[in-house]
Formats: C-alpha cells, structure tokens, sequence
C-alpha cells in the first residue's frame, strides 16, 4: 500500500524577496568551483601535476656539494700521462730502461695521487677549477725533482717539456659556458613552466568554463538563473581565475621550495616578483582562453596557433608591433629581476607599461568572450559538433 | 484572466530545420500540458520561453516581457530541463546552496531552503551527503525538481519531469504540483505520460512538427474536434441490429462487431449530428444497450487525433 505524500511545508522564498547581486552569484559559482575541483577522485592527478615539476628541478639540478664534486679539479690519470711520456722518448730514441720505466712510473703514481689529494681536500668554489693550474705545474715540478736520479739529461729535458694535463678541460670549455648548476632551475621554472605550462593550463581550464556545462548539458541550470549573460559569464571567468591561482601559488610555492632545497641563490629577491607576474599572467592568459573557448570547440588547437603566430611570431619583431604579444610584456615584469635579467637579457622597458597591457589585454578577451556569449545560443547537439 | 505565456507567429529555425512555424497561442495561469511526438517542437519552445534560445521571427512574452537575457523575468521563472544530466562530483546541497545564491537568496537562508525543498521533493535525507553521480535517475530528477523550485518561481516549465520516477514518486510529484498550482503557481509541463497529464492539467498545448494543433482547455479541444469522426464502443444484445439501425440512418463512417462481448464499435460522421439524434436512433432500434463509452474522451486519442 502506497504510504502518502509528504504535506509539503509553505514556500518561504518569494522571488519578490530575491536579490541577485554579483557578489552573491560570485559566492554561488565559486562553491561549484572548488567543490568539482577538490574531490578524492580528482586528487591524485592534482598532486601528480603539482609534484612533476619540483620533481623535475629536483633531479635535474644538483646541489653545490653534488655539482662541485662532479666540477672538482681532476689531474690526468697517472699511467696514461706516463705511457705519452714514455712514448715521447721512444720516438725521440731515448727509450727507458726497464729500472728507469718502474722507478719513473713510481714517481708518476705516487705525485699524481699526492695532488689529487690536495685537490679533493678543499672543497671547490661553485664552478670554480681555478686551483689546478697551480697545483698541476706543482707536481710537475715534484716529478721533476724526484726523477733527477732516475733519467739521464737528455730524458730530464723532454720530461721538463712533458706537463700533467687536466682530465675535465675539454668538458669543461665547453659546458661551463652555457650550463651553470642553477641553469636547469631556471630554465625549468621560466622556460617551462611559466611561457608553457601556465598559458596551456590557463587557456585549458578557462576555455572549457561553458564548454564543460554545455557537453555535460547542464548549461540551462545557469543560463536560467536571474543573471544577465555577461555578468554569468565575468563571474565563472572570476572563479575559475580564482581557483587557478590557488593552484598555480601552491604550484609555484613547491618549485620554489625545491629550489630553496636545492640552495638556488637570490630566490628570495625572485619570488615575489615571479608571484606578482603570474598573477597577471593567469588574468591574461585565462581572459584569451575564454574568448577562444567561445569561438570554438577546439580551442587549444586554436590556443596554439595563437602562440605561434602572436607570440612566437609577431612577439620577437622588433618593432612596437610585438606589444601585442602577451610574453613581451610577462618579460618586461621578469626582467626587473636581475637574475633573470643576467640569464635572459631581455629588453627593459616599464613595469607599468607592461602591467597596464596585460590587464587590458584581459579585459580585451574578457569583454569579447562576454559579447559572444550574450548573444550566442548554446544548442548543446548543434554546438558540440562544432 | 490575463495569458502567462502569448506567442505571436513565432517561428525558430535551426539552419534549414524548423523548430516552430509561425505558432500563435497563449497560456492562461493554471497547469498546462505540452504535448507532441519526438520533434514536434517542445523542447525548442520551452527553451524560448525559458530564455535559452532566441526567436527566429514573431514574439513571444512571458509576464508580459521578453524571456531572452532577462535576468528580471527568470526570477520568476523556474526550469527543470529534461534528461537526467546534472553537475558530477557535487552533492546537492552543494549544487543547491550556488544555485540558490546565483538567484539571489540570501546566505543566512540559503542552507535551510535548500534542505525545506529536498525534504518537498521527496528525496530521503540519508542520500543528501553522497554525490550525484551516486544517485538513480529517479532521485536525479527530484534534485531537478528542487533546482526549479528553489527560489519560488511564479512560473513553473518542467520537460519531462516524470521520467525515472517510480509510481509512488509520480504521484507524489503530481499531488506536488497541484498544490504549487493552489498557491498561485503556473505549470508548464511537458511529458510523454499522457495520461498523467489528463488527470493533472487543466489546460493542454499539441504540438506536432513546429506547429500548435491544438490548444486550450481538454474541454475546449473536444468541442474542437466536434466536426471530426467520433468513435463509441457500445455493449448491447443485439450488436449487429444495432449496427445495421445506424448504417440505414446514415450516420455511421464505419464499424466492428465484437460478437463475444456484445460490442459494437461504430465510428459516425458528424459528432454533433450523431448526438442530437441519438436518443432517438437508440429508441428506433428496438435493442436493449448495457453500456456506451466514448473513444475520444481520453487525452490519448485527442492526441492521436491531432497528430495523425
């Protein structure tokens, strides 16, 4: 037998007594926001994400105990720089004698091994392989005294021409030019991170805001809402830059941590700085994911074109033509660090300049994101296979 | 009683597909059906009057003013779309609180108003913590419901809003929204179900292939349809005397027997003209009937009627 239905109680909302402000409607968006965001299913590939990058820096760039190990002074192998001597004197017909080879060969291992030491004893300067010279010509005066004994003139001549030679030179000249240990850090936190997986994330994230709703086909349960579609619009592009720079400080708060582990030095001037352009960056780069998001469905292939043809292309014209470019003016707020300025060079020019261009360009793709959306229907068959 | 709801040669076209063609009808307060087949079109008007799509040519008004990014006008509007689509990973007190303050009630009420409308909805509050993507269709389209009536709508269009629910639930939503019509409530419902319909609506609107069929009151259409055939089945002795009584009077378009249970189904030319003689066909007959009942009574066969 069917029980009875529930006496429903008095409606106590009269839509007389509604009031939808922005910020109320801010309030409402904002609670689907974090509450779809922050959920067990969806954790573990927040944290993958939020871990691959100080993960990255953590293998990638060496402490200065590991880098200065790995850089330290190393004098030749003792055999071999004897074999080239002893080869020399073959070819110049003053062969060793068997006595002259092993008490020659003695002296090699025995000074070679002594300098070795004095240079693992005293750690290195960052980089520095300054102390070799010194102690090469060192042990090369040693052999010299001990071998007096040993050779006859004419081998102490050659042997006075013979130098132990520096086993990392060659390595050395050519990569402590263009990697230093700090290099991968930043490379991995500018480079990477901030003119690659900040705009891809920011245009991703802001350019499925209504396209998410709309392939889930719960777009009507907003758009019927007592909001205009402009302001329903502004308040998702609100929340969703809200939440993304949660994410992107925790993001950014973990890679500089790493770095601090990893004792990059003048992070502290660096860091609020780098906070203070990613701030704007995600402004900017979500307002231009936005409006992508309206124009279509593929809007990271249309994201990527972007790239290439503003900011790759018209971006490095030298002209003033390349304002137009979101990263020249991202640059120009980076630039004031002399950090990066020392590694990148890029042209200085005014914050201010800069600050006032990426807000207006986020208006700019705001605004047009909001005028399609006024006056666009979403149809969700006719739309989703745009 | 002044119209809810008045479209004036309102057509809407998607591409070269018609959606509405050129459809004029009102809406009076009360609960009104929306009926058609799959493609009549019933979906594309409650998305216009709903303010979700724009009208191709001509006019629609709802209270009076144009739905389309209206904010004043949704305020009194509350929409349950069809289908069983709602926010994954939410739960609904959640999906209710920011859809409660996107139309503008208050915090300090927003929590027990949500929870009064879940309990009026019917949906037990041991399921209010678990996510939505937990729940059957049938308490999906209770938290529909809720959304719709949340911010106390004076209009109330709701597409398909039976669907999924079990018999008990159905009459529970239907005892639902008679008391929401006691109160002042307009409906506009939509619903395949139509015999649910017949016994909820007041008034009904036919659709079929973009255009209005029919509309009004069930009575109103009725008399509508008076110059169209009527059919009767009548329980009688004699079935087939009877049946050859009528076709000599000229009134029959047709007939059946069905001799095992002394019925006879006849379909007549003229309702009106039928009616008016039939007292006295029944007397000339000289047979002795058990039972009469109309055909075209029910919803469904108005429905048929209007949509073959």
């Amino acid at each position: 037998m069917n029980a009875p239905p529930p006496v429903p109680p008095q409606s106590v909302t009269k839509n007389s007594d509604l009031n939808p402000a922005f910020a109320r409607a801010l309030k409402g968006i904002w609670l689907f926001t974090w509450k779809s965001q922050l959920t067990w299913k969806r954790l573990p590939l927040l944290l993958l994400g939020f871990l691959a990058l100080p993960v990255l820096i953590f293998i990638t760039t060496p402490s200065p105990k590991t880098w200065a190990y790995s850089h330290r002074p190393q004098i030749n192998e003792p055999d071999e720089d004897f074999n080239s001597f002893s080869r020399r004197l073959s070819r110049d017909n003053l062969r060793l004698t068997k006595t002259q080879k092993s008490g020659l060969q003695k002296i090699f291992f025995e000074e070679y091994e002594r300098s070795q030491t004095i240079l693992d004893s005293a750690p290195a300067p960052e980089g520095g392989t300054d102390r070799l010279s010194p102690e090469i010509e060192a042990c090369h005066q040693r052999i010299l005294e001990r071998a007096k004994p040993v050779l006859d003139e004419k081998q102490m001549d050659r042997l006075d021409a013979f130098s132990p030679r520096d086993k990392s030179e060659g390595r050395r000249q050519f990569l402590d030019q263009v990697w230093e240990r700090t290099t991968p850090f930043y490379r991995l936190l500018i480079d990477l991170y901030f003119f690659i997986v900040l705009p891809l994330n920011c245009v991703r994230m802001c350019g499925s805001v209504i396209r998410d709703e709309l392939e889930a086909d719960t777009l009507s349960f907003l758009t019927t809402r007592p909001l205009s579609r402009a302001k329903l619009l502004v308040i998702m592009f609100l929340s969703q830059t809200g939440w993304l720079q949660i994410t992107m400080l925790i993001q950014t708060l973990l890679v500089f941590g790493t770095g601090w582990f990893r004792e990059i030095p003048d992070l502290g001037s660096l860091f609020f700085l780098f906070l203070l352009a990613q701030i704007f960056a995600i402004w900017a780069w979500s307002g231009l994911g936005l409006f992508l998001g309206q124009v279509s469905k593929r809007f990271m292939a249309l994201a990527l074109l972007y790239g290439a043809v503003v900011e790759m292309g018209i971006g490095r014209i030298p002209t003033n033509i390349n304002n137009l470019s979101l990263m020249v003016h991202l640059k120009t707020l980076l630039g004031k660090s002399d950090v990066l300025q020392n590694i990148y060079s890029w042209p200085a020019a005014g914050v201010a300049g800069a600050v006032g261009s990426l807000l207006f360009g986020a208006a700019i793709f705001l605004s047009l994101a909001a005028v399609m959306f006024t006056f666009k229907e979403y149809h969700r068959i006719s739309e989703t296979k745009k | 009683m002044s119209a809810i709801v008045q479209a004036r040669e309102l057509s809407r076209w998607y591409g070269i597909v018609m959606g509405l063609n050129n459809v004029s009808f009102e809406i009076e307060p009360g609960l009104t059906g929306l009926v058609g087949p799959n493609g009549a079109g019933k979906s594309t008007l409650i998305q216009i009057i709903t303010g979700q799509l724009q009208p191709s040519s001509g006019d629609l008004t709802v209270f009076d003013e144009r739905p389309w990014n209206n904010p004043r006008l949704l305020k009194r509007i509350g929409y349950c779309p069809e289908g069983e689509a709602i926010p994954k990973d939410l739960r609904p007190l959640d999906w209710l609180k920011g859809l409660g303050l996107m139309s503008g009630i208050s915090e300090d009420d927003v929590g027990g108003r949500c929870e009064q409308i879940l309990d009026r909805v019917g949906l037990p509050r041991e399921h209010w913590s678990k996510r939505m993507t937990q729940y059957s269709k049938g308490m999906k389209q209770r938290v529909k419901l809720a959304q719709g009536l949340l911010h106390g709508p004076d209009l109330l269009v709701l597409d398909e809003p039976m669907n999924g629910l079990d018999p008990m639930g159905r009459q529970e939503v239907t005892n639902m929204l008679k008391q929401l019509v006691e109160q002042g409530v307009s409906i506009l419902i939509s619903s395949h179900i139509l015999a649910e319909l017949e016994s909820l609506c007041q008034s009904i609107l036919v659709l079929n292939w973009g255009r209005v069929l029919a509309s009004g009151s069930q009575k109103e259409i009725r008399s509508d349809l008076k110059n169209w055939s009527e059919e009767l089945t009548i329980q009688c002795d004699a079935p087939e005397k009877l049946a050859r009584h009528f076709f000599d009077a000229g009134v029959l378009l047709g007939f059946d027997l069905d001799a095992q249970e002394s019925l006879l189904h006849i379909r007549v030319k003229n309702a009106t003209e039928f009616y008016q003689r039939f007292t006295g066909l029944l007397l000339g007959s000289d047979v002795t009937v058990h039972s009469i009942r109309s055909q075209s009574r029910s919803l469904r066969n108005i429905y048929d009627k209007v949509t073959t």
